[in-house]
This record gives structure tokens, C-alpha cells and sequence, in this order.
């Protein structure tokens, strides 16, 4: 039988404020969910089960005493837990911030609870949202609902693993070189890395402030689209927060993909490709093709760039805010961490700044190369089947840099030039694990991204797919 | 290279034999993608411009 669980984030709000279910059945619904899969996936690391039915009968009694609705009224969302709000405890999925009480509320959480979102509890996270595979030594590795032995992907793992496996309807990680779309990929589920300064930082836990940004992993597009129409727009508490106007992303998601060109990028992205991914990006292209978009493989210029000059970004800004932490609490974080990030004091502040102030010369010369003829650059996610987690439980051993750099090759790159990037699911391996890929586009064109993916999405039917995990 | 392990020692931060090749083989890397992406001078840069380039170029979108 078909759980409440299972219905999309826009199915269940749009149910909710109908009145065709309570915000009080949806929260049981969920928790039966999450006490369930919990044990197999570890996707949470707090549950507030009694704080989530006060929060889910006050939605009700505001509905019912006729107030007016948010478009997420009453719906439970869980979120990477790095979010602040003032009260109540935030680990950043560190040893080191485990009792950590913040004072103020992030902007992103108070746009939420403004559309009416509830929440049940806090999702894990690699720590500091440092790493790409999900493997965290405080709380535990996150498990792939697709087949638990394998990866979710990191950092935003709670949010990929919770999402694909039906405990919470969209969430919110945070993308620094792929922390949204790796997850999203490897669990099957869409994961939006916004423009950089689209959706406003202030509340929100800081990896490299030049480099961070905040998006929905969701099920569905259209359920992404609501998620955006919420938390984008200029933030008086975010300085770095754009001012460009926010479309109404779930309006446009009809507008059908015909005549849009796709750039496909031949060279870095693809080198080591295995063939069973391959087959499966070559099939999504196929599907595009037959939605009359058209497709332009060719070579995509700046990766060694983007790559190296994010590395003195991520670096410096990281040793910038763990600092204090570094010196005085170096044994609090996993061996990988400092293992990982501690080149950062390695750079003058003359390399540091050259790789800021040469970015926007960058940016311009990848837009008007890249998307002067096309609207849309089609990358992998993955180049490999998502791996087993054990194969990718590095620690700080020899084979760190490697398996790391590996498995972010397609999405690091993108985060120097601050484009926004979609990952979509492209279907499963005989395995029956997901694969994904990246649409990415101009500066603030996430419309086109998901309006495109949309289009797909029709043609495929990939979120009715549910994991095995669910039995 | 090796100064430059060097300098995370001098910021007070332990550095293994292993952390040293790992930074030096980074940071080398690193170096190596800054020179070819600094191409002539920066002297006519102005503060915060990625900013303003983000919103040129976005003004474009579909």
C-alpha cells in the first residue's frame, strides 16, 4: 500500500492544503518511515519525534482556524545539519560543534518556516561538510537506499540518502565542489546547486565563503522548483546575496526544452569513462535528442584551471575558519580533515588573491566560449558505478587525494566559475544503482535547468522508481 | 615544494611525512593551474568584480 511518505513534497503540500490529509497523519507517516530505515541507512543523526507532532498539530490548527498558507504548509523537512536556529543543538557532523547551540536563524530555515515548513529532525553530513564520499568516524557512514553497502556520496549524504529513501520530502545541503550534486546523483534523486549568491548564506555553517552555496536535493523537479521559489532571493543578512529578480521556477517548468542546444563536453569530464555510465549518459542524450533539443559534443577549455585555483580557494578560506581548531583541537576532527585541507596555509595571500581577482576573467571567457552556443553543458556526475563505501573509506591514507579527487572530478570545477549545475538521474546500472548527470548553465539560469530536466523527467519517469531499501 | 610544507609547519600545524607529500604535490599542482590562468597583469582589476560579471552574464539567460 502506498504510504503518504511516498507522495512528492508538492503532492503532499498541495494535499495538505486541500485538507485532504493533515499535517498530523503525514508526520506519523514519516516517522514510521524513518524508524524503519534509520537503522539501515543512518541518514539522521537527531530525531525530535514529540517536537515534530507539536509542530505538525500547530499546521493543522493554523489551517484549520483559516489562516492564510505557505506553498510548504505543513510539510516535515529535513535538513544537512548545519543550518542555525536559535536553541536548538547543531554539530556541522563534527565532534568538535556536537553540543554547539547557535543564537541566530538562518535565512534559508526562516524562509522555510515562513512557507510553512515543519521539521522532524537533523540530517548527517560529512564533517564540516568536508567530503565527498558520506563516510563520517563521529556518526557513522550514511548508506545508499539503492544498496546499502554503497556510498551516498557526501557532504550533503543525510540530505541524498533521506530524500532518495522517502524519511523527508526535499532538503537542504550545501554544494562547496559537489556536496549537493554528488549526492544527489549516487542516491537517484535531483540535487540543485544554485548560482553562487543566489540563495542567501547568513545561518548557515561556512566551508570557503567564496565558494559555498545552498540548494534543495529533491525527489522530483517540480518539487526542487518549490523548494527554490522559497529559499532564493536577496538577503539584507548576506551582503554576497544577489540582487538579480527570482522567476517563479515552478510556473516555468512547462515551457518544454525545443530548440535548446546541449554542449557536451568530450575532454576531462569523460576521461575514464566506464562503459556502463557511458551507455546510460549516451541514452539520457538520446532522450533529449528526441525532445528536439540539439546535442554539440565538444571540448570544454578551463578544467586544470578550475580545478587547481578552487584547491587555493577551498584551502585557504577552510584553514582561514578552522584556524583556532587546527591548533589548539587538531585530534577532534578525523585524520582526513587536516589531512585534506592543511595545504590551505601553504599559499602566500598573493596566490590566495590571484586566484579570487583572476575569476571573473575566467568566468567570462568559459560563458561566452561555452554557452555562446549553447544553453546548456551536459556533464557526467559520476565516470564509475557509485563505489562500495568501504572502497572509498580512505581515512587519511595513501590513496586519499586519489579516491577524493575522483570521485569530485566532474563537479569541482564547476564551483570555481559559481554556475549553477542540476544533477539528474539517468537511470540504474544492472546493479541497480543510480547514475546522474550535470546540467549546467549561464549565471542565474536555473529556470532553463530545471524547465529542461522537466522535459526529461516526463520522458522517463525515474522518481516513481522506489528503492529497495523501502522492501 | 618542500618550503612550502614548511609554511604550514611555521602556522604551528603538524605535518606527517605523509602530509608533506600530499601538500607538496597539491599545492604544485595548484601553482602549476595559477600561472596558466594569470595571464599578463591584474593591475586594471577592480575589487568584487566577480559579482558584477555574474550579473553581466546572467542578464542573458533564456
Amino acid at each position: 500500500m502506498t504510504s503518504v511518505a511516498d507522495w512528492t513534497l508538492v503532492e503532499t503540500a498541495d494535499a495538505i492544503a486541500a485538507r485532504k490529509v493533515s499535517s498530523r497523519e503525514v508526520c506519523e507517516a514519516v516517522l514510521e518511515r524513518i524508524k524503519g530505515a534509520q537503522p539501515k541507512l543512518n541518514a539522521y543523526i537527531r530525531i525530535d519525534e514529540e517536537a515534530a507532532r507539536t509542530r505538525a498539530k500547530a499546521a493543522d490548527d493554523a489551517l484549520a482556524s483559516g489562516r492564510s498558507v505557505g506553498p510548504l504548509h505543513g510539510v516535515p523537512l529535513d535538513h544537512k545539519d548545519m543550518f542555525y536556529r536559535p536553541g536548538v543543538p547543531v554539530t556541522c557532523g563534527s565532534a568538535i560543534r556536537r553540543d554547539f547551540v547557535p543564537d541566530v536563524l538562518a535565512t534559508v530555515l526562516e524562509r522555510l518556516d515562513g512557507a510553512g515548513a515543519t521539521t522532524v529532525g537533523a540530517l548527517n553530513m560529512s564533517e564540516f561538510a568536508n567530503g565527498p564520499t558520506g563516510v563520517n568516524v563521529h556518526f557513522g557512514a550514511t548508506r545508499n537506499p539503492w544498496n546499502t553497502e554503497h556510498m551516498t556520496g557526501g557532504s550533503s549524504s543525510g540530505s541524498g540518502t533521506a530524500v532518495s529513501g522517502r524519511l523527508t520530502y526535499a532538503s537542504l545541503g550545501s554544494d562547496t565542489g559537489g556536496s549537493i550534486r554528488l549526492p544527489a546523483g549516487v542516491c537517484g534523486i535531483y540535487g540543485l546547486k544554485p548560482t553562487q549568491g543566489r540563495v542567501p548564506r547568513h545561518g548557515a555553517m561556512g566551508l570557503s565563503f567564496s565558494l559555498d552555496c545552498l540548494g534543495p536535493l529533491a525527489r522530483t523537479v517540480r518539487d526542487c522548483a518549490r523548494m527554490m521559489n522559497v529559499i532564493a532571493g536577496p538577503d539584507p543578512n548576506d551582503a554576497t546575496c544577489s540582487a538579480a529578480p527570482v522567476p517563479d521556477y515552478e510556473a516555468d517548468l512547462g515551457n518544454g526544452a525545443s530548440g535548446l542546444k546541449i554542449a557536451v563536453a568530450t575532454n576531462h569530464y569523460w576521461d575514464g569513462m566506464t562503459a556502463e555510465v557511458g551507455d546510460l549518459l549516451e541514452a539520457a542524450l538520446g532522450i533529449f535528442g528526441k525532445l528536439d533539443v540539439s546535442i554539440a559534443r565538444r571540448e570544454v577549455p578551463y578544467h586544470e584551471e578550475m580545478r587547481g585555483l578552487g584547491s587555493i580557494i577551498i584551502g585557504s578560506e577552510f584553514c582561514t575558519l578552522h584556524d583556532e581548531w587546527l591548533k589548539t583541537r587538531h585530534d577532534a576532527y578525523a585524520p582526513l580533515i587536516p589531512a585534506r585541507m592543511k595545504h590551505g596555509y601553504a599559499y602566500t595571500a598573493v596566490e590566495y588573491l590571484k586566484a579570487i581577482q583572476v575569476r571573473p576573467r575566467i568566468v567570462k571567457a568559459f560563458v561566452d566560449d561555452v554557452f555562446g552556443a549553447a544553453d546548456v553543458l551536459f556533464l557526467p556526475v559520476l565516470r564509475f558505478p557509485v563505489p562500495r563505501i568501504a572502497d572509498v573509506d580512505v581515512r587519511d591514507g595513501e590513496r586519499m587525494n586519489e579516491v577524493l579527487n575522483s570521485i569530485n572530478h566532474c563537479t569541482w570545477p564547476i564551483n570555481y566559475l559559481g554556475l549553477p549545475g542540476l544533477s539528474v538521474p539517468a537511470g540504474f546500472t544492472r546493479d541497480g544503482l543510480p547514475v546522474g548527470f550535470q546540467l549546467v548553465g549561464r549565471p542565474f539560469a536555473e529556470a532553463t535547468l530545471l524547465n529542461m530536466a522537466a522535459a526529461y523527467e516526463r520522458e522517463t519517469g525515474w522518481p516513481e522508481r522506489k528503492p529497495p531499501v523501502l522492501g | 615544494m618542500k618550503q612550502r610544507s614548511e609554511l604550514v609547519r611555521q602556522a604551528g600545524i603538524s605535518v606527517s611525512a605523509a602530509d608533506e607529500e600530499r601538500i607538496n604535490e597539491t599545492v604544485a599542482a595548484s601553482l602549476k593551474a595559477l600561472d596558466k590562468a594569470v595571464r599578463g597583469s591584474l593591475f586594471d582589476t577592480e575589487p568584487q568584480s566577480f559579482d558584477v560579471e555574474m550579473r553581466r552574464l546572467g542578464e542573458h539567460r533564456r
